[in-house]
């Protein structure tokens, strides 16, 4: 795995982020930042975080598994069953603008599975998605409203990595061949 | 997409003797999730759209029927209600000649209750499809012990060097038997409380056996108690049902003498006044209808995790 970034590079991402989100103007009395597990619920506490301290004020915060709703749930596979993990919505939804995050945006398959958990809590104002990174090698036509950073010039066989001081340790964006 | 910690390879659940304590916390930790889902407005995933799921229940069910049927629609599931009257095995149709046309018909999933030990086995082995033991003569009722846990862990967060008591019909009780499994893998320490006549040979079942309910109720962190099944039995095992009940039965009395915090547990339908009585059935330590809320979050994590399995 090879490391192409540090902890500078994840911070300003997470910074950009939250300062379009800003610019946008909305009330943040609406918002809701809903984190797409695994990662994404970290990338959403630092986004509340950041948010909180631009907006002077406490955004709804939160967090969805997507297990059930992925595409391939229905398909038995070789590979070990997911660990389903615990969503956790303490805000009612219904009229908010609710900010899906995740760590990389790369075929739009989670995110697609995101949205159809979330409307299964209410009817959202509007939903939106903010990534940390995009990658690009969409397969589905969703794009993301708010971007930290851009890794379009991937190859398809190689994995774009994440790491956080929350779970690893050490914040970092790696590179490796799947 | 996180991973399991132990991949899960099970087609069929037939019963918890062959599951290693990893692969029960697994299911544990899955209907977790499927707990929340059950909290929502909207109790539906699709975790079981396209499949169709047959409950065959060949002995009389309330409970364990509904709550099978209830965790398949929750997961989006088609649910065929299956019974014997209604259908052509009272005509002659043998079992598995019945669980393949059923196949045949495209079942993805059987749910089996039978008067038969090894009736859900010999199904597994018969058809494609994945088969889950709702109950096999006196062999095993595996969802009813994994409600048990999941409802004895979310009150107390481990098993781990709990006592647990089961008292009563240890000798008729496929629960008894899955409850044993169950909990001794997860680390409690299970003892068994019942007459003499109603004990059967324990063999190399980690548990310890009294006859006497007073000698340990003091010490149980959990007491899970069981129907006196007069269905099964062939002759009266006690006296009478006044005797069993001031030996055996969970009391006021009693439970004057248990830990304030003992978790009351029964795996229904109850005989109130027989083996408990209903001021403690209803009251501040039972966790009865816990049980019956959970059945269903776990019921469905077992229906997603077999779906689930490789071919």
């Amino acid at each position: 795995m090879k490391k192409i970034y540090g902890g500078e590079k994840v911070e300003s991402a997470i910074e950009n982020m939250a300062e379009q989100i800003k610019n946008r103007g909305f009330d943040k009395s609406k918002i809701g930042i809903l984190g797409i597990r695994n990662k994404g619920v970290i990338v959403a506490r630092r986004l509340a975080d950041s948010l909180n301290k631009k907006l002077g004020g406490d955004v709804e915060f939160g967090s969805i598994d997507i297990t059930f709703y992925r595409d391939d749930i229905t398909i038995r596979g070789p590979k070990a069953v997911p660990v389903v993990g615990v969503t956790e919505i303490n805000f009612d939804i219904n009229h908010k603008i609710i900010i899906l995050a995740d760590d990389v945006l790369h075929t739009g398959r989670s995110c697609r599975a995101a949205m159809d958990a979330v409307v299964e809590f209410g009817r959202p104002a509007k939903i939106m998605l903010a990534v940390l990174l995009d990658r690009g090698g969409r397969e589905f036509p969703i794009q993301a409203d708010f971007v930290g950073d851009y890794f379009d010039n991937l190859a398809e066989d190689e994995l774009l990595t994440v790491k956080f001081r929350e779970v690893e340790g050490k914040d970092g964006i790696f590179i490796d061949s799947k | 997409m996180a991973e399991g910690k132990i991949e899960w390879t099970r087609k069929h659940l037939l019963g918890l003797r062959e599951l290693s304590r990893e692969e029960i916390e697994l299911i544990l930790d899955t209907a977790k999730s499927f707990a929340e889902v059950n909290k929502r407005s909207i109790k539906k995933t699709p975790v079981l759209r396209g499949k169709v799921v047959v409950n065959m229940f060949f002995e009389d069910s309330t409970r364990t029927r509904n709550s099978f049927t209830l965790a398949s629609r929750r997961l989006s599931a088609d649910v065929i209600e299956f019974t014997k009257k209604s259908s052509a095995l009272s005509k002659g149709e043998t079992l598995l000649d019945t669980a393949r046309n059923l196949e045949a018909m495209g079942v993805d999933l059987v749910v089996i209750r039978h008067n038969a030990g090894g009736t859900p086995k010999l199904l597994s082995r018969s058809i494609d499809a994945c088969v889950v033991n709702a109950g096999d003569g006196f062999h095993e009722h595996p969802t009813q012990a994994l409600l048990d846990v999941y409802t004895i862990r979310e009150k107390f967060g481990s098993l781990d060097g709990l006592k647990i008591g089961i008292v009563g019909d240890i000798a008729n009780s496929r629960v008894a038997r899955s409850n044993v499994y169950a909990m001794t893998k997860l680390g409690a320490e299970v003892t068994l409380i019942g007459p003499p006549t109603l004990m059967p040979p324990i063999g190399d079942l980690p548990v310890k056996v009294s006859n006497s309910f007073d000698d340990v109720i003091e010490s149980l962190d959990v007491v899970n108690m069981l129907r006196v099944q007069f269905e099964r039995l062939s002759s009266n095992p006690f006296p009478s049902k006044r005797e069993y009940t001031r030996l055996f039965g969970l009391t006021e009395q009693r439970m004057k003498r248990a830990k304030d915090n003992i978790a009351v547990m029964h795996p229904g339908p109850m005989n109130r006044g027989m083996e408990i009585e209903s001021s403690v059935a209803d009251g501040a330590n039972s966790l009865i209808l816990k049980q019956v809320t959970n059945g269903i979050a776990v019921r469905m994590a077992v229906l997603f995790l077999v779906s689930r399995a490789p071919e």
